[in-house]
């Protein structure tokens, strides 16, 4: 993703978030078989914090219709197993924070406990990954019917033809 | 495609297959050369143009990793290093077609002034003049938009050129238009953006689909004109010319008066090899080339190869650039089709009276790699970047905007270099790079000042949002130049004119280390301008 010639600038904070400490091309471990799995309550938790990250309270697809769960959970226990211990650690903080269960809290005290983690490894990490889980392509068990792309408005189709948007259908002199 | 006998004695051994490599390949075997390129990476075709962008970009599948090949950085030598990671590296395709598969295609030529610049504005930092001059170089920048394909219209702060461009322009974009607006609205004067990407078929290649996937992805439809597409099946088809992927050079093999006598590598079983040839030509970029000279040292050259004027590795540049983005009330959709359509050059010359040294261009562009780019790296500095409002912006501003990007100038500074880490090694066990950079302060100063531009240009296009990405200090980057610099004094240059090593008469190098300034943050052009006149140049130095 370092061909992004400005989005960096933007990403500081993310810098090393998605890859750092990997000891292997993470695409060697993609088709792996799980040598771990997430515990019920932790699977719920992280669904939660996924849907905090990109919610559904406005009646659009969010985290959860998206499956960004599917997506999240094959990644720490397979290719990015090497970070579960991360995720596991900040889900657990989160179980104290929240006194019990975080999945089980109203949506404004979620928000209210993420924002005070919100600069946490963990959660830097989930966020990247809610987001990746939302827009990449559904193969990898997120993006459930293109949900996230449908979202955006983006369409995949490999072929197009002018005018691509508006302002170049009569684009005058400004050709 | 022919093979060679690593025993067999070749005219040429080619290190790099990428955007000049790939070039001298073709070149100098359909010239009746024998050749072999040996390339780090794989030769990947199908599974490097899927629109997968998780596992294309994201998970690095078409990129040199860090697992296997680790790299520190540090600002200046005084700092402790850093080991590499996104944001912290220098990052090329290691695969037949190096980075060059990956580029925008943004095909812009140095301008007269842009090679006697140290003769123009004085001293600065390390600046000097190139040893050939503009006119020395056209003739081999008409026959790189020939024989690759690049399509374009001239425009208004153009250099003089031989011939036309060989295809008309793309079409326009959205983003294109607006900001030609805005330009225009300001007194400038915006142009159509010449492209090594085709804008009808050439060459018996197809044209552009205007899928959207260009930055980071190889075509599948060979539109972009990349050195894979265009210059690497006609080396195959020569009978003359094997590429050899998957050979991993790790040192160039001397004999003892002083010629090369060919390169040793590890093959993809990791076995070593030695592939002789008559001469040896480095392509290998502006990281990996210096990094094979140092790792070449020996009793006889112990600072390594090619190294007498202790300058291989130094004088490293990027191409500072800064952006300025916007968010316009109708879709623009910019998503689609290839990266930008027009250009703003008002701004390429240096201008002392500016106060510092540079000059840039401006392009109008997503700057994306697909949908996980732009939600991870193109929302607003200053809104939030989880929960309710941060998907709204994401859902509003996804086709509705663009960014204006300024591609400025590096000057060259003799402690920016790459070196090898005292320590640590790659997954083969060879010396892992180091770099150290710090951007001069007019390169900061420049790209500050083309951004003061590229935001105004966007308001008088009636934007209703305009935000400035923040300018931060370079950490990484994909634009490696001036590490083995071309001059006439062997005290102060690695390579001559003819991109001969002063130091060994058969070894050659060509790439953008070969480059002495930065150009304006578009390198490719001059860099393949460079490979097809080193094509002749090299076989006539040989018969000297």
């Amino acid at each position: 993703m370092s061909i992004h010639r400005r989005g960096f600038l933007q990403a500081g904070a993310l810098g090393g978030l998605i890859l750092a400490g990997c000891e292997r091309p993470a695409e060697e471990g993609a088709t792996a078989t799980p040598t771990e799995s997430l515990s019920g309550a932790e699977r719920a938790d992280l669904e939660a914090v996924a849907s905090r990250i990109l919610p559904s309270d406005d009646g659009t697809p969010g985290a959860k219709e998206a499956n960004v769960i599917g997506f999240l959970e094959r990644g720490f226990t397979t290719y990015h197993a090497f970070r579960l211990p991360i995720v596991r650690t900040g889900l657990a903080d989160l179980t104290r924070r929240a006194g019990g269960s975080f999945a089980a809290l109203p949506a404004s005290r979620q928000d209210a406990l993420l924002k005070a983690v919100e600069q946490t490894e963990f959660f830097q990490l989930v966020r990247a990954f809610t987001l990746c889980g939302m827009f990449a392509d559904p193969s990898w068990g997120g993006n459930r019917e293109q949900a996230g792309w449908r979202l955006l408005g983006f369409d995949p189709r490999a072929i197009w033809q002018p005018p691509f948007g508006f302002y170049d259908a009569d684009p005058g002199e400004d050709a | 495609m022919i093979r060679y006998r690593p025993q067999t004695e070749v005219d040429f051994v080619i290190v790099g297959s990428g955007g000049a490599g790939g070039i001298l390949a073709k070149e100098l075997s359909v010239a009746g050369h024998s050749v072999v390129v040996l390339e780090q990476g794989p030769w990947l075709e199908q599974e490097h143009t899927r629109h997968d962008e998780f596992s294309t970009q994201i998970l690095y599948s078409t990129w040199n990793d860090f697992f296997r090949h680790p790299q520190t950085f540090q600002k200046t030598a005084n700092d402790a290093p850093i080991r590499s990671s996104e944001f912290v590296g220098l990052y090329y395709g290691r695969h037949v077609g190096g980075s060059n598969s990956h580029f925008t295609a943004n095909y812009w030529r140095m301008h007269e002034n842009d090679f006697r610049e140290r003769s123009l504005y004085g001293e600065h930092a390390a600046l000097a003049d190139w040893p050939i001059s503009y006119a020395d170089l056209e003739p081999y920048y008409t026959k790189a938009e020939w024989e690759l394909g690049v399509s374009g219209a001239p425009g208004p702060f153009d250099p003089p050129r031989s011939k036309a461009y060989p295809l008309p322009p793309l079409p326009p974009k959205a983003g294109g238009i607006v900001f030609a607006r805005g330009a225009r609205k300001l007194g400038l004067h915006p142009q159509r953006a010449p492209m090594a990407i085709l804008s009808r078929p050439y060459d018996g290649r197809q044209p552009c689909k205007h899928c959207g996937f260009c930055l980071g992805y190889q075509c599948e439809y060979k539109a972009k004109s990349s050195a894979f597409s265009a210059m690497i099946p006609k080396a195959v088809a020569s009978g003359k010319c094997e590429i050899r992927p998957d050979s991993y050079v790790f040192r160039v093999e001397m004999n003892a008066s002083g010629r090369a006598t060919g390169v040793r590598y590890y093959d993809k079983a990791r076995q070593e090899q030695v592939q002789r040839g008559r001469a040896v030509i480095l392509c290998c970029n502006g990281a990996e080339t210096p990094r094979l000279l140092l790792m070449s040292e020996s009793s006889q050259f112990r600072d390594g190869l090619a190294n007498s004027s202790g300058l291989v590795g130094k004088h490293l540049m990027f191409n500072c650039a800064a952006g300025a983005t916007a968010v316009f009330p109708e879709p623009l959709n910019e998503w689609k089709s290839v990266g930008c359509t027009h250009l703003v050059m008002d701004f390429h010359e240096g201008d002392p009276a500016r106060g510092f040294y540079g000059g840039g261009g401006m392009d109008a562009r997503l700057d994306w790699t697909g949908p996980i780019s732009f939600a991870l790296f193109h929302t607003r500095p200053d809104a939030p970047n989880w929960g309710a409002d941060f998907k709204r912006q994401l859902v509003e501003s996804f086709s509705h905007r663009v960014s204006i990007f300024c591609h400025g100038t590096s000057l060259a500074v003799e402690t920016n270099q790459v070196l090898l880490d005292p320590e640590l090694k790659d997954a083969w066990g060879l010396p892992a790079i180091r770099f150290r950079y710090r951007d001069h302060p007019d390169d900061l100063a420049n790209v500050g000042f083309l951004q003061g531009h590229a935001h105004d240009i966007l308001q008088a296009a009636g934007a209703t949002q305009v935000w400035n990405d923040p300018i931060v200090e370079q950490t990484w980057a994909n634009h490696m130049l001036g590490t083995c610099r071309m001059g006439n004094d062997p005290r102060t240059s690695v390579i001559d004119a003819n991109h001969r090593t002063h130091d060994v008469r058969n070894l050659f190098i060509c790439d953008g280390s070969s480059m002495v300034t930065s150009s304006r943050g578009q390198p490719t052009a001059t860099i393949q301008a460079l490979a097809f006149r080193a094509a002749d140049t090299i076989p006539q130095a040989l018969k000297a």
